[in-house]
């Protein structure tokens, strides 16, 4: 699917914009958003066949996000990927294992990325 | 009841004898002239075998030495309080919090009442809170550095490879780049097991933390285990 969209979602603009340029290196439409609150806004407009997601961040983070995009657009769900940190975090140790979603542990490597977005487009 | 004693004195000596209360006489030089059966039970012993014997002897070497100011204390003053380190005929050393009062019956030499609790558990929980408070603190400290060390070396790490995956790595570099990688993955891996440490004493509810902490020791690098 490489006219497929897909929006990253990160408040740390030198992770944002690597994230970005590696996806692009496989897709063409890749938007950007520096936080959740901002991923609302362009959820709202376009369709994204994967939504890469910080899970930390300030106004909306990566649970706030999750929940909105469950209300408002249960079938995106499945194609949500968080990349975070936090990974080892006891905070979002029962969120990451009841939502289901697919965590990709920073640092990671190309390949971490792009496998977990390709397996976002057809999600279990 | 002993005979010739009045009901009112058994009372008293009986709330001595059998309360839970902590309690003996000594003279000014600290030689114990009574002990109720609480506080010699306590510290393993009966109470006879304690009569005649100086308070020095019970208190643990660290604090002997402090002994002769207390006496100084007792010996001016109308009382005296605070903590006492005693050590049990086992060897276990226990905190005492001590209020003593000096008395004297008419005609007779001047003595003094101790009255004591033991506080050691309330003591060695209070510090086992303390510490798990603390170990909280560093786990809290552990995580948000792992975070901020995290957004940068996926950078390096993830331009490193994009640049190879380019074709963009100068000719003679490649050697410096994949080191540099390798260094980068190695930095993930030991704040990955500092993370899986930390969280791992939070869940024992440990009050210390282990004696040594070799974060490159874990072989384990699967971020979800």
């Amino acid at each position: 699917m490489p006219d497929a969209r897909i929006l990253v979602v990160e408040d740390e603009t030198n992770v944002r914009e690597l994230e970005a340029e590696i996806l692009r290196e496989e897709w063409e439409h890749v938007d950007t958003a520096v936080d959740g609150t901002d991923a609302l806004r362009l959820l709202a407009e376009h369709v994204y066949a994967a939504i890469v997601s910080d899970l930390a961040m300030p106004k909306l983070d990566g649970r706030g996000l999750y929940e909105e995009v469950e209300r408002r657009w249960p079938a995106a769900h499945g194609r949500l990927v968080f990349v975070t940190g936090y990974a080892e975090a006891e905070e979002y140790d029962e969120f990451l294992r009841h939502s289901g979603v697919q965590v990709v542990a920073k640092p990671f490597t190309i390949a971490d990325l792009l496998g977990a977005v390709q397996r976002a487009f057809s999600p279990a | 009841m002993s005979r010739g004693v009045e009901p009112s004195q058994q009372r008293y000596r009986e709330l001595v004898e059998s309360g839970r209360g902590l309690i003996c006489t000594h003279d000014l030089a600290g030689t114990l002239l009574s002990v109720n059966r609480a506080a010699a039970d306590r510290l393993g012993y009966v109470p006879e075998e304690l009569i005649g014997r100086n308070l020095a002897d019970l208190l643990a070497p660290s604090v002997r030495p402090m002994f002769d100011q207390y006496l100084d204390r007792i010996g001016h003053e109308a009382g005296d309080e605070g903590l006492m380190l005693v050590v049990t005929r086992a060897g276990e050393e226990r905190i005492w919090t001590y209020s003593n009062v000096r008395c004297q019956d008419p005609g007779g030499e001047a003595y003094v009442l101790g009255h004591a609790h033991d506080i050691t558990d309330i003591k060695r929980s209070d510090a086992r809170a303390g510490e798990a408070e603390a170990l909280r603190s560093v786990a809290q400290l552990a995580l948000a550095t792992a975070h901020e060390i995290n957004n940068p070396l996926t950078v390096i790490i993830a331009s490193l490879q994009l640049m190879t995956a380019r074709g963009q790595v100068p000719e003679g570099a490649a050697g410096y780049v994949e080191r540099a990688v390798r260094a980068g993955e190695q930095i993930r891996d030991i704040v990955r097991n500092m993370s899986r440490i930390t969280r791992l004493e939070l869940s024992r509810q440990s009050p210390q933390l282990p004696a040594v902490l070799d974060l490159r020791k874990s072989s384990d690098t699967d971020p979800r285990a």
